[in-house]
């Protein structure tokens, strides 16, 4: 009888649902290899994954404004300082609290300083330097061994070069459970799986490749406005600060975004006129390979250009920063970060670690420490680093399953921890 | 009992007639649905066809289009280091040219088209225009190189690297039914652009479908299959058409139950409408037949009252006659004639005595729930003792041949007396004198049998099949008026037996009573 009995009750323990029973785990195409995520580690397709696992201290909102991420309330200064409250019982994925000494760990290598006050902690830029854009873009972390550990609603369970995968670290019904980053060799592979149905997610770069995904009922649509735009940057050891801004009177923005893009690309306000004269000998013109709309960028500039324009010159993308270091070249096509406006802080503000260009513009710094990214924006044109042309529209194909996809308004999947899914 | 044959012959006839139509209707349906979805299918397939002509004839379109423009632009070329800065903006005006370059005997490697095969290049050079197969650019934009001599400078080429974007927009836009689609191949079978989603994959991984060997047959010139299991792993009915330059193919495909489901319906319909009329014309056709029955039946049985009455009035009749002449026997008062009169009343008493016993026997219902067991082998001795004095009186002898292994059958004895007692009256009276009659008691499998033989003049086979038929007796003298075998018949079918008779002129007959065997009760 006793036999029978734990026999009934191991068929009972045995019949109970597990834990990942019904998991709804959403797979996402990308070229691989796939590698850590952390916030120091190199550029990979995992970094979608670092804004479900780290958690910033701000975050952005859908109109560019700062709102709160791992701090639940925050109160400016000035541009240079915040005091800020930690979310109350804010935990690591480990189960380790989040501490004053994590923030500051965390923050250390963008230069802010953080100290305990009495009504929160205290952060600022000791160089005056814009804080907010670096609170929205660098994770917290604490860091243990080779590990990196955040306080986002996903931890990492497994990686290898092909695969990795997250999972929710407290279950949220309704909600994606699991990720899971499916990494292939080349381009064309994470298109095919997700149309062969082996993947639900995938991030498209131009809008022509959406043609492909016409009709397959399986699969929505989304777009979001984008956050880097299509730009020609102007080589600042080669060129005057005259000859750049009689380049960005010059060159046509609107009729270049129109030749590039059709309707596709919101061109930016203002333009020049091609008739303006350039102060400078004959420009050439680099454009990474295989990068479609910035190729024709390219082209349509050279067009513009007219006879200035020299030969258009094709470099790999692994040889972009080195150039733009170097500053050997006379124009280049690029894609800043233009969004949100404080993000200019990060791109062009002189001692930024992410100004790739090196520019260094006093009146841009004042404007930007200052906090009025207008006026920054204004310091920029008239001492022009690049001329901007559009800014493309952000692309996903997502899982129908998914109720309420939507591109990220500053990362682009960062919204994916509160999708709902078809239960 | 005849009219109830005649009637189960009846209905039976009727059954056969209706089965016969309804099998013939069926045939007719059956053949004119095969022909109606034969119909179909071609139709369904004539205009696949003509959908993949037409999407064929677009694509080809297009292609013409864009050579056409690269020779427009190739005709432009004049001189060399003006040409390859021109060509390189070419670009921008005309996107579907993608790349547009000056191919040059001195062209640098790594800038030659990429897929054009070397032999090809030399051509280009040589003033051929020149294609190479589609391949995807990094972007995944699905491309061909093409180049076309340049017009005043020989020796040069103007290629392009051709934007086949437009293909995939023509395919996919072909949508046949709700899920029918278009299917493009080059000449190795390899899927170029695919109007279903989930074999857009394919597209691009260059992996072989179901439909890639079939469309290489096309592209050699074969015959092009109509219907077939497609890519989807359904089966699909097919239109092709085919490209001259370069040799591709395009399939238009639409699953069979799709293309055929008006049809399907129509054939449902029409088949529903059919059955209907066909149970309807069944049912009048069986209340017509019901009545008819019924007509006959109370005009069989006024013609069995007929018989009846004819049998009575004829044996009545000759009862009466020899009691009137009995009677004026009688009236004579002679006392000679007294042991006459006496035997004469006796025999006619005992017949009277028969013929109204037959009638009661008719009467008398058969219960199965008073049915008790019955052990044959003592009954036959039973009813043989009983017929002794009788067939005695006959001149003739009696034998009882019972079982080996006396078999048990169940029923109600006094009624399988009557009919076996009328058996073997018959037999003696069919008998000569001197002879013999016997009661034989047998069983084998599962049935226990009861033979009455007598070694009689025997009945003619003619009368045989009819002999247990009410009124049809074959004695025409006596009393009787045919009421004996049927009643003989009624009974043992009612105690769920049979009966049968075997009889050869001139050597006797044999009568049985083959009843189930039932087991000995304990």
């Amino acid at each position: 009888m006793r036999r029978a009995l734990l026999a009934a009750f191991a068929v009972v323990l045995g019949c109970r649902p597990s834990r990942n029973e019904g998991a709804f785990r959403l797979r996402i195409a990308v070229v691989g290899p796939l590698t850590a995520v952390g916030p120091t580690d190199e550029p990979s397709a995992s970094g979608y994954a670092q804004e479900w696992v780290f958690d910033p201290v701000l975050r952005t909102a859908s109109d560019g404004s700062a709102i709160s991420g791992l701090a639940s309330r925050f109160r400016f200064l000035n541009s240079a300082q915040v005091v800020v409250e930690l979310r109350e019982g804010a935990r690591f994925s480990d189960g380790s609290p989040v501490t004053t000494e994590d923030v500051r760990k965390s923050l250390h290598e963008s230069r802010l300083e953080v100290r305990e006050q009495s009504n929160g902690l205290l952060i600022e830029s000791p160089s005056g330097a814009a804080v907010e854009p670096i609170l929205r873009h660098d994770p917290i972390y604490r860091r243990i061994g080779n590990s990196y550990f955040g306080s986002g609603p996903f931890r990492v369970v497994s990686l290898d070069p092909e695969h990795l995968l997250l999972r929710r670290v407290v279950p949220a019904p309704g909600k994606i459970d699991e990720v899971l980053f499916l990494g292939f060799p080349t381009p064309r592979d994470p298109f095919a799986r997700t149309l062969a149905g082996d993947a639900d997610l995938l991030i498209v770069s131009d809008p022509k490749q959406l043609e492909f995904f016409q009709g397959v009922a399986r699969l929505r649509i989304i777009r979001g406005h984008g956050a880097n735009a299509i730009a020609v940057g102007m080589g600042l050891h080669r060129l005057s600060r005259a000859a750049r801004s009689a380049i960005a009177a010059a060159l046509p923005v609107a009729n270049i975004s129109r030749l590039v893009f059709g309707d596709e690309c919101p061109p930016f306000p203002g333009g020049g006129d091609a008739k303006t004269a350039i102060p400078s000998k004959a420009l050439d013109l680099t454009v990474i390979r295989n990068d479609l709309p910035l190729e024709r960028t390219a082209l349509a500039v050279a067009r513009a250009l007219g006879p200035l324009a020299r030969e258009i010159r094709f470099i790999p993308v692994s040889d972009v920063f080195p150039l733009l270091k170097g500053q050997d070249f006379d124009l280049v096509m690029l894609r800043p970060l233009v969004w949100p406006p404080s993000s200019a802080a990060l791109v062009w503000a002189s001692d930024s670690p992410f100004n790739f260009l090196g520019y260094s513009n006093p009146h841009v710094d004042a404007a930007l420490k200052a906090g009025d990214w207008a006026r920054a924006l204004q310091a920029l044109r008239d001492d022009p680093p690049v001329v901007f042309i559009c800014t493309p529209e952000r692309l996903a194909v997502v899982d129908s399953r998914v109720k309420n996809p939507q591109v990220g308004p500053y990362g682009y999947l960062e919204t994916l921890p509160d999708w709902e899914v078809v239960e | 009992m005849n009219d109830g044959s005649s009637r189960d012959a009846m209905a039976r006839n009727l059954l056969v007639l209706v089965a016969g139509s309804g099998l013939l209707i069926a045939l007719v349906g059956l053949s004119a649905i095969a022909l109606l979805r034969r119909s179909a299918e071609r139709s369904a397939q004539a205009a696949l066809a003509v959908i993949a002509e037409q999407a064929a004839g677009r694509i080809g379109a297009y292609l013409s289009q864009q050579r056409e423009m690269l020779h427009a632009v190739a005709g432009l070329v004049t001189g060399i280091p003006e040409a390859e800065r021109r060509l390189v903006q070419v670009a921008l005006d005309a996107p579907s040219l993608g790349r547009v370059t000056l191919l040059t005997a001195r062209t640098a490697a790594d800038r030659l088209p990429p897929h054009l095969a070397p032999a090809d290049v030399v051509a280009a050079l040589a003033g051929r225009e020149v294609a190479s197969p589609l391949y995807f650019r990094e972007d995944l934009t699905p491309v061909m190189d093409v180049c076309v001599p340049a017009g005043a400078a020989p020796g040069t080429a103007v290629c392009a690297t051709l934007d086949l974007l437009e293909l995939q927009r023509q395919v996919q836009r072909i949508r046949i039914g709700k899920s029918g689609f278009a299917l493009a191949f080059d000449s190795d079978g390899r899927l170029l652009a695919a109007g279903a989603p989930t074999l857009r994959a394919a597209v691009l991984t260059g992996e072989p479908i179901a439909e890639s060997p079939l469309a290489s047959k096309v592209a050699r010139g074969e015959p092009a299959p109509a219907e077939f299991r497609g890519g989807l792993g359904e089966d699909v009915l097919a239109g092709w058409a085919r490209l001259s330059e370069p040799r591709w193919t395009v399939v238009v495909e639409e699953p069979t139950r799709e293309a055929l489901a008006a049809m399907r319906n129509a054939l449902i319909a029409l088949s529903a409408v059919a059955v209907a009329a066909l149970l309807f014309t069944v049912a009048l056709g069986a209340a017509q037949s019901r009545r008819v029955l019924d007509a006959l039946e109370i005009e069989e049985r006024w013609r069995t009252a007929g018989r009846i009455a004819t049998g009575i009035s004829h044996d009545l009749g000759h009862r009466l006659a020899i009691l009137q002449s009995t009677a004026a026997l009688a009236e004579a008062n002679d006392p000679a004639y007294l042991p006459l009169i006496r035997d004469n009343l006796r025999a006619e008493m005992t017949t009277l005595k028969k013929f109204v016993g037959d009638f009661a026997d008719l009467s008398r219902e058969v219960s199965p729930d008073q049915f008790l067991p019955l052990d044959l082998n003592a009954f036959a001795q039973s009813v043989g003792r009983a017929m002794v004095a009788h067939a005695e009186k006959a001149g003739v002898q009696i034998a009882v041949v019972p079982a080996a292994d006396p078999p048990w059958v169940k029923g109600d004895r006094y009624l399988l007396e009557r009919a076996t007692l009328n058996l073997l009256s018959n037999a003696i009276e069919a008998s000569p004198p001197g002879g013999e009659v016997s009661i034989e008691v047998s069983q084998q499998d599962g049935v226990a049998k009861l033979k009455v033989t007598d070694r009689g003049p025997g009945i003619a086979q003619e009368r045989l099949p009819r002999i247990f038929d009410a009124f049809k007796s074959t004695k025409r003298t006596g009393a009787h008026v045919g009421m004996g075998l049927p009643n003989v018949h009624r009974i043992v079918t009612a105690h769920g037996g049979q009966t049968a008779v075997e009889s050869e002129l001139g050597k006797g007959s044999t009568f049985s009573i083959v009843l189930p065997i039932q087991p000995k009760p304990t």
